[in-house]
């Protein structure tokens, strides 16, 4: 094997400019399986973490009971109709230990369901505010949870800026969990630090649209300052993928919940969004939240829920990559999403992620083939000008296999050659697919070493040809020709 | 037992409708140690002879013993085989391979012999062939920094690196120049001397036959005449004996 590796690299540095063409060839086939099956697995990568996205893995809470008359997200009756009435607050916050004993929380569940034939009448108003402990319940009572945060949104004026032209900006507090929760990307500079979240610092987050309201006319926002309830706000980073469709003329900034408290003056959540750890616990993450926080708020059976539990968040869903009718469909029909529904549109997304890999790879079978072809060539090219040696060879003792491995050595160290340089050109290629057209790609080794064993197979399969040819030459014409 | 025998070959070359019989029945036996001399005119049937002789092709009818067995009827890998390991070709053309040191192309039968040797032996033995020859300093050569007379003993030393009983030389002077031609001819007489092998040529040249001990005319496919003769001495040579591995 070794003499016959030998002999195939001299017989191709014999042959040198045919080879290399050859081997460009080969590569580029190579090249293209290891740039497909980057971009293939990349988007299945991809549609995988849309459905991720998609499905009902979050689920939203929000003080107040506005939702119509109808069937709720969690299938249970509500005849509450629209905003609860006025009325007593009867708030239970902040007293804890209500919780302590899971097995009593369990027997009241029961209890609940027992009497879920209840009929809701009464409503407390207003609701009871979403605040620490119903953070603290989330984190730690909830099974399934993999992340919580807390978001408070308000209008508010800023105070006098010279270079500002707006006079109401909109400040978003989130918390460090929500941008990976909610798909922000980051453009530009940093996203705000956990230690930063912790103190409520003066630090921001814009958009591109909203620095371009804030600051009109001004290349990067970084690190422009915003006085605003007689504090100086720093911007740190710009974000994307912010779902800003409905959003008005007021610019939108993006800080610590903090710091949103102490500018918007109240201390109470808008919203607590839960990620839960997968789609299959969604529902009954939802049910469970619902429960704990009745039990929380302490609502008689008799009295509707003051919060709402609503596990949609198709918003969420990036409509990159995605079929836009099926974005439409899974947008339009939010209040009616069920499981069943999410499951069949994460089918026909895979299913369509399948297809679009499938086409990219009948494209580098093709390249591949035409690779092939190639070498076919240039190794019958060779058979037939080595004529000679070939009859030279089997008068010194070479039999038909000799000759055989040798061309198909030969053809299949062409064939890897040219896999190598493939492989890099591929490397290459996927690097510039992913930071220049951003791209989603993910290069997976098996797939490396399968493109390298494809090569090294499409070298022997079309070298077989030209190699028996040589084979079967006779001895006595071989040594006769020129 | 003689080397090779002949009995009643003959071939027959089929084109189309016409049928060339290139040999009519040859006969013929040779002795281990004899050096036979093959002349004849153009298409007489020598390099046919040749390769039914070297087991290049086979014969149409009759039977070739080689050193008593009969392999007029083998299969191809047999005679491939049989070739590497009893006999060793030179060429009017050299055939050596381009772009590869002389030891390395007398290498080339040792590639094909199993079992196959370790390399380390390999080269040992390529590298006392090419001494035998004369050409041990020219090791590292490749074939167009030779010259041509010491190209053909570079093919000469291939030939014997497998030790073969048998050399079957066909017009190996057929490309040199006489003063070369002769230190061609004076190897293969010393290889005949010192080491018995047993060598065909086949030749145009009446003063290139007269090497042998033996010289065999054919002419349209059969015997003409077989006369032994006495070797032309390398001393009345008309160019001064010069020790083998000076000759360079
Ligand atoms: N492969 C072949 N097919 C058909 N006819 C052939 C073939 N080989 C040889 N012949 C014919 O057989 C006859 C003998 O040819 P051969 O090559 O043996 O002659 P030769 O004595 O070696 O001649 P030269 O001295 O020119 O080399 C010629 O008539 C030739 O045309
Ligand atoms: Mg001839």
């Amino acid at each position: 094997m070794g003499i016959n590796l030998r002999m195939a690299m001299r017989a191709l540095m014999q042959n040198r400019l045919q080879a290399i063409l050859t081997l460009l060839g080969m590569s580029v086939g190579v090249a293209m399986v290891v740039i497909v099956s980057g971009l293939g697995r990349g988007a299945q990568l991809k549609i995988e973490s849309q459905i991720e996205a998609a499905g009902p893995t979050r689920i939203t809470i929000r003080s107040g009971n506005f939702v119509p008359a109808g069937v709720n997200s969690s299938g249970r009756q509500d005849s509450s109709g629209g905003e609860q009435a006025e009325g007593q607050v009867v708030s239970v916050m902040g007293d804890g230990g209500q919780l302590a004993d899971i097995g009593k929380d369990a027997a009241a569940m029961d209890a609940r369901r027992r009497a879920a034939a209840v009929r809701q009448t009464e409503y407390r108003n207003p609701p009871t505010p979403l605040g620490a402990a119903e953070m603290d319940m989330l984190r730690h009572r909830v099974a399934d949870v993999k992340a919580v945060a807390a978001g408070m949104a308000g209008n508010a004026s800023l105070d006098d800026n010279a270079d500002i032209p707006v006079r109401v900006v909109r400040v978003n507090g989130f918390q460090p969990a929500w941008p990976e929760m909610s798909g922000w990307k980051l453009l530009a500079g940093r996203m705000i630090s956990a230690d930063e979240h912790a103190g409520g610092a003066p630090v921001m987050l814009v958009t591109r649209k909203s620095a371009g309201q804030l600051w009109p006319g001004q290349a990067s926002p970084l690190d422009k300052v915003m006085a605003i309830g007689g504090r100086q706000v720093r911007v740190v980073g710009v974000i994307g993928g912010v779902d800003d469709s409905d959003s008005s003329v007021v610019p939108p900034v993006y800080v610590p919940v903090g710091l949103a408290q102490r500018v918007l003056g109240r201390k109470n959540y808008d919203t607590i969004t839960v990620r839960t750890v997968s789609v299959g616990v969604t529902s009954q993450v939802a049910a469970d939240i619902q429960q704990k926080l009745r039990d929380l708020h302490r609502l008689p059976d008799n009295m509707a829920d003051d919060f709402r539990v609503t596990s949609q968040s198709v918003s969420a869903m990036p409509s990159m990559g995605a079929d836009p009718h099926l974005v439409r469909a899974v947008h339009s029909n939010v209040t009616g999403f069920e499981q069943a529904s999410w499951q069949q549109m994460a089918k026909s997304l895979r299913a369509a992620g399948r297809t679009f890999t499938l086409l990219l790879a009948g494209a580098a079978a093709v390249s591949l083939l035409v690779g092939g072809i190639g070498v076919m060539n240039i190794m019958l090219v060779s058979v037939t000008a080595r004529t000679r040696e070939i009859g030279l060879r089997m008068a010194l003792g070479a039999r038909a296999g000799d000759v055989m491995i040798q061309f198909l050595v030969e053809a299949m160290t062409l064939a890897a050659l040219g896999g190598l340089i493939g492989l890099f050109l591929g490397w290459i290629g996927l690097l510039v697919t992913e930071y220049g057209l951003h791209w989603a790609t993910a290069a997976s080794p098996i797939m490396l070493v399968a493109a390298l064993v494809m090569a090294a197979a499409t070298g022997i399969v079309f070298g077989i040809a030209p190699a028996r040819r040589a084979a079967v030459l006779d001895p006595v014409i071989a040594l006769r020709s020129e | 037992m003689p080397v090779i025998s002949l009995e009643a070959i003959t071939k027959v070359y089929k084109l189309g409708d016409n049928q060339v019989d290139a040999l009519r029945g040859v006969s013929l036996d040779i002795d281990a140690g004899e050096f036979v001399s093959i002349v004849g005119p153009s298409g007489s049937g020598k390099s046919t002879m040749m390769h039914i002789l070297g087991c290049l092709d086979r014969p149409t009818d009759g039977h070739y013993l080689l050193n008593g067995k009969d392999v007029s009827a083998l299969s191809r890998d047999a005679l491939a085989e049989i070739r590497n390991r009893q006999i060793g070709f030179v060429f009017q053309g050299f055939n050596l391979l381009p772009r590869t040191t002389a030891l390395e192309n007398v290498e080339v039968p040792l590639l094909y012999s199993r079992p196959i040797l370790p390399a380390a032996e390999r080269r040992a033995r390529a590298m006392a062939a090419l001494e035998m020859v004369g050409l041990g300093n020219r090791a590292d050569h490749h074939p167009n920094q030779l010259s041509g007379g010491q190209q053909q003993r570079v093919a000469i030393a291939r030939a014997l690196v497998n030790q073969p009983s048998l050399i079957l030389a066909d017009e190996p002077t057929g490309n040199l120049d006489t003063k070369t031609s002769i230190d061609v001819m004076r190897t293969l007489q010393e290889l005949r001397e010192k080491q018995g092998i047993t060598i065909v040529l086949i030749t145009h040249e009446a003063d290139i036959a007269a090497y042998g001990t033996r010289i065999i005319a054919v002419r349209d496919g059969l015997i003409l005449s077989d006369k032994a003769n006495a070797p032309r001495p390398a001393l009345e040579d008309e160019v001064a004996p010069v020790p083998m591995a000076a000759v360079n």
